[in-house]
């Protein structure tokens, strides 16, 4: 089978140049310039959740081997970033450095695709669950590039299955929701309705836990619905927090909570709780990976 | 007088047999898609048939093969009936001529109701039948009505039971709607008022049978005839039927579908003194009575070592398969694509010494894997006769592969490689616990004393819309992706599709055959706007991918069109606007 993603991408690839003709759509354009100079690559890849494991093949390949440069978030684990063979820049995303963190980004990525490089831009997770890998993507379109987009685990998917959490699970859930906890202003402008086939991953949720539980519970969440919280998927010290809706903010505060987590809210949680002991508890460790790190 | 309570009579029933029809003769006319049910219902039950229906276009391809494949048990008459069909034995047709009187004088009746004009009073024996009926079963299914109450009357008289398809007052029987697994027949009746419900109640049975249950029937019945060889007398009639009851009762399903000759001889050696070993029990005497061989083979071996000046080497092996420990790891193999497969399952794919593996699982997965492979067997394609007529709710349900069996079967090879000690690998499709059933599957090997370990992989779910340039969430587009199926348990459409919010992307697994209702739905019932952009991707990250461009209210017709086909999946929300380019 070909392998799309060592071979340079079939579509047209287009100029700044084009971009700047007047009299022209910018859907008109895109198809005009053929390049002249030698004409960078980019790829948008999904790093996984954590362990280097969990790479796609793809993405393992893309940075061991094909990149000039790799332009890493900086929520990319330590252990992949290892695996990094050319140059690295890791980007500044700290709170309040958010947008220069980005915008340093942007530019060390046009710099090298001037230069002729082949770019990886490498993200958390998938690019396009909650990675804004939309923006960047309508970013270098807008240069003229078209970036080839590897996807990658989402740890919105990941984390609840290496915590034995299945999403869905035939009687129990035929669907699932994933939605941030977090909306603009520090509110979460549209809580999902209850539906009881459906499991709900909540991203960026878990420092507001309080109020998103009252929000839970005025959306009509029955107390007694058991929510599971996943602390750091995939690394070694991978935790998960079992719970209630109505017990949640107590436990996580006895178990003191560490970042990032994810907020699993539905019955599906406990479709293969073990003991009665972890319906509400911890479990240590990854119970789904034991050999991550050989 | 005090009458004692008894449950009162309930009248109006149909009186449910399962008729012994084998080596008897039953007549079929006409030859078509219903006679086809008939006949397929007839010969499974081991009848000798005759059909009679003219060597043309009428004659349906079904029928042929049939009627060729069991030359021996079926005849072909290939022209229109004639009376005389009713009265002659099976196979005569192929040597000896009809008399023509016998048909003439049965002819003249008139049609439609025969019974008025006849020149033979019902107490008159018919010559031809004197000597008992010939035909013992006759099965009408033709168009013809004049025809079909001719051919009713005519089996009144002879005193055969008939059943003329789509006329309920001229039927001695309906057919039931009827699932089958092997010996296992379960038969639903609307008394002839419902056909399609009764196609659902069976429909639903079967889903809830018990796994394997046809399997145990089979081998409940090798056991029950060695006990019965075993302790013949009447006298023991009570333990023996005590005992078989127990272990009937004690054992699930699917342990007893697993009885071969060597756990059946454990199992028999209990009667004796009355007691029913359990499955557990069972296997470790197995296990025990293997080591015990094991350890004489090793001896053997050892001794053949000396004798034969072999090397060590062999005896090491021979004896590792017995010190390994078995582990079992459901793998997630991802969207198709090699490429898109995680470092640890092509590490894992590798190591194994056993794959298991979906069947749609592109070849240049699987062929990064060293050891063993078994591939999911291909879904039979499951002959449905559907008939909408009163008297023909028969719908015939090949249960050899369906979905359940299918899992039944990979299950069982993974257990069989566990219990000799084998990394096994369980490859599925995409990601094991979205729509993947891996959790069922960790739950089945936790019965069976084996814990799983889980790798995800990445799920087409949500790597489709990727694929096609679909970002899931997209600042100021999307904030909630919702991933849903189209289809619930029976093959209804879910209702659990989600309000319209400007905000949420909506993946739909399993929609293509339900592009209208969906549609719909969405629109009138869930405030979803006719304009919203609708993705529809098929086979993502296959060579064959391809991306369609509708709206919500053109979907159905898109998926028409473009003839899309599943594997697809809908991405409905605006987000689909975002990077795809017209």
């Amino acid at each position: 089978m070909n392998n799309p993603y060592d071979s340079p991408p079939a579509s047209p690839r287009y100029t700044a140049l084009g971009l700047n003709s007047p009299t022209l759509s910018s859907a008109q354009q895109i198809h005009l310039q053929p390049p002249s100079t030698p004409f960078g690559e980019i790829k948008l890849i999904g790093a996984g959740p954590g362990d280097p494991d969990l790479l796609t093949m793809a993405a393992y390949k893309a940075i061991t081997n094909w990149a000039d440069i790799v332009l890493a978030d900086k929520l990319v684990s330590k252990e992949i970033l290892a695996l990094v063979k050319c140059k690295l820049f890791v980007a500044n995303k700290d709170k309040g450095c958010q947008a220069s963190g980005q915008q340093e980004l942007f530019e060390r990525a046009t710099q090298a695709l001037k230069e002729g490089k082949k770019v990886v831009r490498l993200k958390q997770g998938d690019p396009f669950i909650f990675g804004r890998g939309g923006e960047e993507f309508l970013f270098f379109r807008r240069l003229g590039y078209e970036a080839t987009i590897v996807p990658g685990l989402s740890s919105s998917i990941a984390g609840p299955l290496l915590a034995q959490i299945p999403l869905t699970h035939r009687g129990i859930a035929s669907q699932f929701l994933v939605c941030t906890g977090t909306g603009k202003l520090d509110t979460i402008p549209d809580m999902p309705t209850y539906v009881a086939y459906r499991t709900t991953v909540f991203l960026m949720a878990l420092h507001r836990l309080e109020d998103l539980v009252q929000d839970l519970i005025r959306a009509g969440y029955p107390l007694d619905l058991p929510v599971a919280i996943v602390e750091r998927a995939s690394a070694k010290d991978q935790r998960c927090i079992r719970a209630t809706v109505e017990t949640v903010v107590k436990t996580l505060k006895e178990a003191k909570y560490r970042p990032p987590g994810i907020l699993i809210v539905g019955w599906a949680c406990d479709a293969l709780a073990q003991n009665p002991e972890q319906l509400g508890g911890l479990t240590e460790g990854s119970s789904a990976i034991t050999d991550s790190q050989e | 007088m005090v009458r004692s309570s008894i449950d009162p009579i309930r009248p109006g029933a149909s009186l449910i047999l399962a008729w012994q029809i084998k080596q008897k003769h039953v007549v079929i006319i006409g030859g078509g898609f219903v006679a086809a049910g008939r006949l397929v219902n007839v010969l499974e039950a081991d009848a000798k048939v005759t059909v009679i229906c003219p060597d043309n276009e009428e004659l349906s391809e079904t029928v042929r093969q049939h009627l060729e494949d069991h030359s021996q048990t079926t005849r072909l008459v290939p022209r229109e009936f004639q009376d005389s069909d009713l009265t002659t034995p099976f196979g005569e047709h192929m040597f000896t001529k009809v008399s023509p009187d016998a048909s003439s004088t049965l002819t003249q009746e008139g049609y439609p109701t025969a019974t008025t004009t006849t020149t033979l009073s019902q107490d008159e024996p018919l010559d031809d039948v004197v000597s008992g009926p010939v035909v013992d079963m006759v099965l009408s299914a033709i168009d013809d009505i004049p025809l079909s109450t001719h051919i009713y009357n005519l089996c009144k008289r002879l005193r055969i039971p008939v059943n003329i398809a789509d006329v309920p007052p001229q039927c001695d029987f309906y057919f039931c709607s009827t699932h089958r697994d092997q010996s296992l027949q379960v038969a639903v009746s609307t008394s002839g008022k419902g056909p399609k419900l009764a196609n659902l109640v069976r429909r639903h049975i079967a889903d809830h049978l018990p796994n394997r249950v046809g399997e145990a029937i089979e081998q409940v019945g090798i056991l029950r005839a060695k006990l019965r060889k075993m302790a013949p007398g009447p006298e023991v009639g009570p333990k023996r039927m005590g005992w078989m009851s127990r272990v009937c009762e004690q054992w699930r399903m699917e342990d007893l579908a697993t009885l071969e000759e060597k756990s059946m001889e454990i199992v028999l050696s209990g009667f004796k003194d009355n007691v029913v070993f359990s499955y557990d029990q069972v296997q470790a005497k197995i296990a025990d009575a293997e080591s015990t061989e094991a350890e004489t083979e090793k001896i053997e071996s050892k001794v053949t070592t000396a004798a034969g000046d072999l090397t060590a080497e062999h005896t090491i092996t021979k004896d590792t398969p017995a010190q390994k420990t078995p582990r079992l790891v459901l793998v997630g193999a991802g969207p198709g694509d090699p490429e898109l497969l995680t470092l640890k399952a092509a590490r894992l794919l590798e190591e194994a010494d056993l794959v298991v593996a979906d069947r749609l699982i592109p070849m240049e997965v699987i062929d990064l894997a060293k050891g063993e492979v078994r591939i999911a067997p291909k879904k039979r394609t499951v002959l449905t006769v559907e008939q909408e007529s009163s008297t023909a709710d028969q719908e015939t349900l090949s249960t050899a592969t369906t979905s359940d069996n299918i899992q039944d079967q990979l299950n069982e090879w993974c257990l069989q490689g566990l219990r000799e000690g084998k990394t096994v690998v369980r490859l599925k499709q995409g990601d094991p616990f979205i729509f993947g059933r891996g959790a069922e599957e960790i739950l089945f090997f936790r019965e069976h004393g084996f814990d799983a370990e889980v790798v995800p992989g990445i799920s087409s779910a949500l790597s489709a819309a990727l694929s096609a340039n679909v970002p899931l969430t997209h600042r100021g587009s999307s904030n909630q992706v919702v991933i849903t199926t189209a289809q619930v348990k029976g093959g209804r459409l879910s209702d659990n599709f989600p309000v319209y919010d400007a905000q949420k992307t909506v993946v739909v697994l399993m929609g293509v055959g339900k592009a209208k209702e969906i549609s719909e739905m969405m629109q009138t019932d869930l405030g979803w706007p006719a304009n919203v952009p609708a993705v529809i991707i098929e086979n993502a990250h296959c060579a064959n991918e391809r991306a369609m461009d509708a709206t919500l209210s053109t979907l159905a017709q898109v998926v028409e069109e473009q003839k899309a086909v599943p594997p697809s999946v809908f991405v409905i929300g605006w987000a689909g606007s975002v990077l795809r380019q017209a």
